[in-house]
């Protein structure tokens, strides 16, 4: 058994690997020698350390291609266009913002967007029938532009008995007043029945030599007050007004300016407590909603056009104690409405005596 | 009493990578810059060696544009040098392949026509040669280049970064993202492959 055996014959791989690692300083120094005495050994081995010798020094030597002018700068202005907005700027501050990331914040944005417009609750009722027996939760509704014409709404189930041309007033003159609205109106009301596209049985003008004294009409503020407060309607004409929630709901008497006749008005269904540019008396201010009226007002005969407020100072039962005109309105006042005024009383009494005063609106077109 | 001038290029002298990282991500946009003006020219060398230089600039835009976007996810582990030259390595692969699917669709795919035309500065005069050894300098380098060209991809990649980069095995293996066996065996490969195509 020979000290110093012949080297172990090499396939060219793993000949060509050890000259590469050799010439690269890769190869520990157990295995740097062993290639060493192969090389010295073998003259092909040698040949092809050899060349691949000169080719690695000629890949040394390549020379570097030239950058081309004033390549940093473009590479600069390319980043600056691509990179332009509000990524960049906010960068100035050291905020980063991958396009992924910015993706996944847009794509949430998208979705909680989608998310909330398609599970949007239904539009809640204005009231519910429990809400419309209290009267401070129902809403006043806007007042439609009057036209002078008269169009009456009936409901189907009122079609039988009101549609008759006696829906029109004909009865001996009675005071234009305030009178109270049933309850019930209120409720139905809330139901959204009044809120719902009309049936539009009768449409006609009123006669014009109808009396406006001839009827009394139900505002549109007192139907909170008790049905039995109310007083007798002293026409069939208002009783039918007051006893269908929908004509008490959608109509109105007015006086045309400079005549005597009356207009049966109905405006489109409106939301209990709606207000409307009649002849009226309507409360306003912080007791709107609370306070009603319990006894009628009367404002027949006073001369329009007037509009004015007025503070009505009350006593523990509701009655009216003073009256005193507020700033503003328009029109002179007639000399009898103080003395009118005084005679309200207001519902209910537990809120009148906590109110100790309400401001109304009084209008006479 | 003689002010030192200041001068254009005063306060722009490169950091080191590790502060230029720093000042970009504090949000000085400058420390950019210098990093684009102090890579630039290896990266358009990396890229003209694996595409061409035609296609070289297009190959360094893309790299510093992604560059630009991902130094955040810098750590620091290998140098910055590395962390661009795996960037641009990956633009001239995808580059390239774009370049091939073109050619394979208007041309034929063996014609190259980049390969027969000199680089830029390759004719630069050496001053010591005669025209006839200038002559034959200039085709033994473009040889050589059509032969770098001509090699499977992952042993060009592998020799470039060794030979004419000058990356160490390391750092190669972490470009390359393989063991540091098989860059070792890729490049022995690819210089063999290298003689093979040049004899």
């Amino acid at each position: 058994m020979s000290a110093n055996p012949q080297p172990r014959p090499f396939v060219t791989g793993d000949l060509d690997l050890l000259i590469s690692r050799s010439l690269d300083g890769d190869l520990p120094g157990e295995e740097e020698r062993e290639l060493k005495s192969l090389l010295q050994a073998d003259s092909a081995a040698r040949a092809r350390y050899d060349a691949m010798a000169r080719l690695v020094g000629r890949l040394e030597e390549l020379p570097d291609p030239e950058p081309p002018f004033a390549l940093s700068t473009r590479v600069r202005t390319q980043i600056d266009d691509d990179t332009r907005g509000l990524a960049a700027s906010l960068h100035r501050f050291g905020f980063y913002f991958r396009p992924a990331t910015v993706g996944v914040v847009v794509f949430g944005i998208v979705a909680v967007v989608i998310s909330s417009t398609i599970m949007v609750p239904p539009p809640k009722p204005v009231a519910t029938v429990a809400e419309a027996t209290d009267q401070s939760k129902v809403q006043p509704a806007p007042v439609p532009e009057e036209d002078g014409r008269v169009n009456v709404f009936f409901a189907e189930s009122a079609k039988k008995a009101d549609a008759s041309p006696a829906a029109v007033p004909a009865a001996p003159a009675a005071p234009v007043r305030i009178a109270a609205a049933p309850a019930q109106n209120r409720i139905d009301e809330a139901k959204g029945k009044m809120r719902q596209e009309p049936v539009l049985v009768a449409s006609a003008e009123s006669p014009r030599e109808k009396k406006e004294e001839s009827v009394a009409f139900a505002p549109e503020r007192d139907a909170q007050a008790p049905t039995a407060a109310a007083p007798a309607p002293p026409s069939a004409v208002t009783s039918r007004a007051v006893a269908d929630e929908r004509v008490a709901e959608g109509v109105s008497l007015q006086k045309a300016a400079g005549s005597d006749t009356t207009r049966l008005r109905a405006s489109a269904p409106q939301a209990a407590g709606a207000l409307r540019s009649a002849a009226s008396a309507q409360v306003v201010g912080k007791a709107e909603g609370t306070l009603s009226f319990s006894t009628p007002a009367r404002l027949d005969g006073l001369a329009g056009p007037f509009e004015g407020s007025y503070r009505l100072g009350l006593d523990g039962s509701g009655r009216v104690t003073d009256v005193a005109r507020l700033v503003g309105g328009s029109g002179s006042e007639p000399s009898g409405l103080p003395a009118r005024l005084k005679e309200l009383t207001f519902a209910p009494v537990e809120a009148a005596r906590a109110a100790g005063s309400v401001d109304v609106k009084v209008r006479l077109p | 009493m003689i002010m030192p001038v200041r001068t254009l290029h005063e306060g722009r002298e490169w950091p080191g990578d590790e502060k230029a990282v720093a000042r970009f991500l504090g949000g000085d946009l400058t420390a950019f810059d210098l990093i684009v003006r102090h890579y630039s020219g290896m990266i358009f060398a990396l890229a003209s060696r694996l595409v061409g230089p035609w296609e070289a600039e297009e190959v360094v835009q893309e790299t510093f544009l992604r560059a630009w976007r991902g130094l955040e996810s810098f750590r620091g582990d290998a140098s910055l040098k590395t962390w661009l030259y795996t960037i641009a390595l990956n633009r001239a692969k995808a580059r390239q392949g774009t370049l091939a699917r073109m050619r394979k669709v208007f041309t034929s795919p063996r014609v190259n026509p980049e390969d027969d035309q000199p680089w830029p500065g390759d004719e630069a005069p050496d001053p010591a040669a005669s025209p006839e050894e200038q002559a034959v300098a200039v085709e033994q380098r473009a040889n050589l280049r059509k032969a770098i060209r001509n090699l499977p991809e992952e042993f060009r990649a592998a020799v470039v970064l060794r030979d004419l980069e000058g990356l160490s095995y390391d750092d190669i293996a972490r470009v390359l993202s393989v063991p540091i066996g098989t860059v070792r065996s890729r490049i022995a490969r690819g210089r063999a492959a290298l003689l093979e195509e040049l004899s």
